[in-house]
């Protein structure tokens, strides 16, 4: 059973913060102007990053968890929908990232823009996966409170390294390194780069919950 | 139909309820055949166990005054015309006898005693 | 044709660094009410996040409905309404919102029972959770606990912090949940003036053991508190005590059976009925003078 519901709890606790991160979205599409892909990489991370943490915060503020092992639900549900929610926010940033710059390029405002292309699409959705997946075990361990510094630095250095590994494969030097990676990535089409890309995240972020699930059915509330 | 229950009273609850249904099937305020309240409503109405109330019906059916019906509930059970005759005797007697005890403590005649009740005889007709 | 018990403990235990539960036993049969009680840090909570599953248990068995309460937990839950101590809702949420949230999981939701509740507590569905006061929230939970066809009800200090007058209407709600035999109630609280009138059974905890376990009758017709001069005090009318409070002008005791003191001590003494909370008290100071 599915408990969409549950899902749409985390959007109706944080329905100001939701639009707060919509705002903070397109403040780092102007603020990142240069960053070119890297705008979009960090903005759908922060945006991510701010609800999920958000919600996360609630759940904790509110001691929600023991109401929620009251109810009939599995454990493994409740963690899944976690990660499901990280899903249905990814999207709705991403489009709310294609309606700005949409309606930026067209509005004559003298900034650079990143549109949105596959390749970013896919960096985003591996950013957001790599925080979450990390994060999701370690908050379901430890709880909120005690995992907000690990977050942070999390945060940090994953969208940095992720724009900054994602930058530079767009624009690569002609170094030995670079020549063995575009030699192998050649070989390949972009098509199976991104498809082995996304299985490779798709089964971190399995194993993410697989840990997730084992670590909250031993957890005492 | 009045119960009245004393918290303070040394007398078990149960018993209290128990005595007061005999008196009022004694004295004919329930009738032969009537439908007792249901232990469940009668405790939430007195505000006290259901347990109580049990055990009170099931000391009224002991000595025969209701009868329960089991999914029907409790019935005032057809009384022996004989003994609810010698029950409400009883009752006389024992108030008679309080009153020739008081009577005997000021030193009341026995002819005085049977005055008195002849005019309160004259007094209720 | 007999029913098992609705609730059923048996040699329950669970170990923390500086308390454990050692080895709980109770049951109760539907129909009742049951008032857990003892003071604070007892084991009451303790032993109730162990039933719902929230915490593990180190050992003993725990049957609801007569089913392992870990094996069927969710078939289990579908029919348990639970009302928790402090607000466990989320205070961003509106109360129609939590309702759509929570409703969804129980199979046997019943909205228009909701909605009975919701006019008969007078809920206003459009104020967020945080806006409620603390007695509008615990009917909120009663509400929602109510309203999937439960057949038991885990309260857990559900009347800490209220006034008598919402303690007295969630009694009569109470009242009239039992009047269905087949339902019944495990109501955990320190507030036992609560439990005098409405419980069928009592059950004592302290220092995560259980103390005693009977019908509230027995106990209060048995129990007496016992006053009287310090005279009378020998180390044999001290044992048959459970408890006894000395101070400059006499003592005040428990005894078990009334009949042990008529006999022995009749008119150099004063003789009352206790209250739960008497019980509580001597039994738990009892336990630490021991």
């Amino acid at each position: 059973m599915l408990n969409l519901h549950l899902i749409m709890k985390d959007v109706l606790i944080q329905k100001k913060q939701i639009i707060f991160g919509f705002f903070y979205l397109l403040f780092i599409i102007f603020a990142f102007q240069n960053s070119d892909v890297g705008t979009f990489i960090i903005g759908i991370t922060a945006f991510t990053y701010l609800v999920v943490t958000y919600s996360c915060a609630s759940e904790e503020k509110n001691r929600a968890d023991v109401m929620l092992n009251s109810l009939p639900v599995k454990r493994s549900q409740i963690v899944a929908m976690k990660y499901l929610s990280v899903v249905i926010f990814f999207l709705s940033g991403t489009l709310a990232y294609m309606l700005f710059t949409g309606l930026l390029k067209n509005s004559g405002f003298n900034i650079k823009i990143y549109m949105l292309t596959i390749e970013g699409f896919l960096a985003g959705f591996i950013s957001v996966s790599l925080m979450t997946g990390i994060y999701f075990p370690i908050y379901f361990k430890v709880g909120y409170m005690k995992s907000r510094i690990l977050n942070l630095i999390l945060f940090f250095s994953i969208f940095t390294g992720v724009s900054y590994i994602a930058q530079y494969i767009q624009h690569m030097d002609n170094n030995a390194l670079n020549k063995l990676l575009a030699g192998i990535l050649a070989s390949q089409s972009n098509f199976s780069i991104a498809v082995i890309l996304l299985a490779l995240t798709v089964i971190f972020q399995l194993i993410s919950y697989g840990i997730s699930v084992k670590i909250y059915n031993n957890r005492e509330l | 139909m009045n119960i009245i229950i004393s918290n303070s009273s040394d007398k078990p609850i149960y018993e209290q309820i128990a005595e007061q249904i005999k008196n009022l099937i004694i004295n004919g305020e329930l009738k032969e055949g009537e439908l007792m309240p249901s232990i469940r409503s009668l405790a939430k109405e007195l505000q006290i166990s259901v347990i109580t109330t049990k055990r009170a019906y099931e000391e009224l059916e002991r000595s025969g005054y209701i009868v329960s019906v089991q999914g029907k509930g409790s019935y005032v059970s057809a009384q022996n015309k004989e003994l609810l005759k010698e029950a409400r005797l009883r009752i006389i007697e024992e108030k008679l006898a309080e009153a020739v005890s008081a009577a005997q403590v000021i030193n009341m005649s026995l002819k005085e005693l049977i005055e008195i009740l002849e005019v309160l005889y004259e007094d209720t007709k | 044709m007999i029913m098992e018990p609705i609730l059923e403990i048996r040699g329950l235990r669970k170990e923390f660094k500086d308390f454990g539960l050692k080895g709980i036993d109770l049951k109760l049969d539907r129909g009742y009410i049951m008032g857990f009680i003892g003071p604070n840090g007892a084991g009451k909570s303790t032993t109730i996040r162990l039933i719902m599953n929230l915490l593990k248990k180190d050992g003993g068995e725990i049957k609801i409905f007569g089913k392992d309460h870990v094996k069927y937990e969710q078939e289990i839950k579908n029919k348990i309404g639970f009302v928790f101590d402090e607000n466990h809702f989320y205070e961003e949420l509106t109360v129609s919102e939590m309702k759509w949230i929570v409703a969804p999981f129980y199979r046997t939701w019943d909205e228009a029972a909701f909605n009975k509740y919701i006019r008969k507590f007078e809920l206003p569905l459009k104020k967020k959770i945080k806006e409620l006061s603390k007695g509008m929230k615990m009917k909120f939970s009663l509400a929602i606990a109510l309203s999937h066809n439960a057949e038991l009800l885990i309260m857990d200090e559900p009347t800490s912090g209220l006034d008598p007058l919402i303690r007295s209407e969630l009694l009569d709600i109470l009242s009239d949940v039992i009047q269905d035999e087949n339902k019944a109630v495990f109501f955990s609280t320190h507030i036992t003036s609560d439990l005098d009138k409405i419980a069928d059974f009592v059950t004592l905890i302290h220092n995560g053991e259980i103390i005693l376990s009977m019908a509230k009758d027995d106990i209060l017709n048995n129990y007496r508190i016992v006053k009287g001069g310090k005279e009378i005090l020998n180390s044999d009318i001290r044992k048959i005590f459970v408890g006894i409070k000395e101070n400059q002008f006499g003592f005040e005791a428990l005894v078990k059976d009334k009949n042990q003191v008529k006999s022995r001590l009749g008119d150099k003494i004063h003789i009352e009925k206790p209250t739960l909370e008497d019980i509580m008290l001597y039994h738990t100071r009892r336990a630490q003078n021991a």
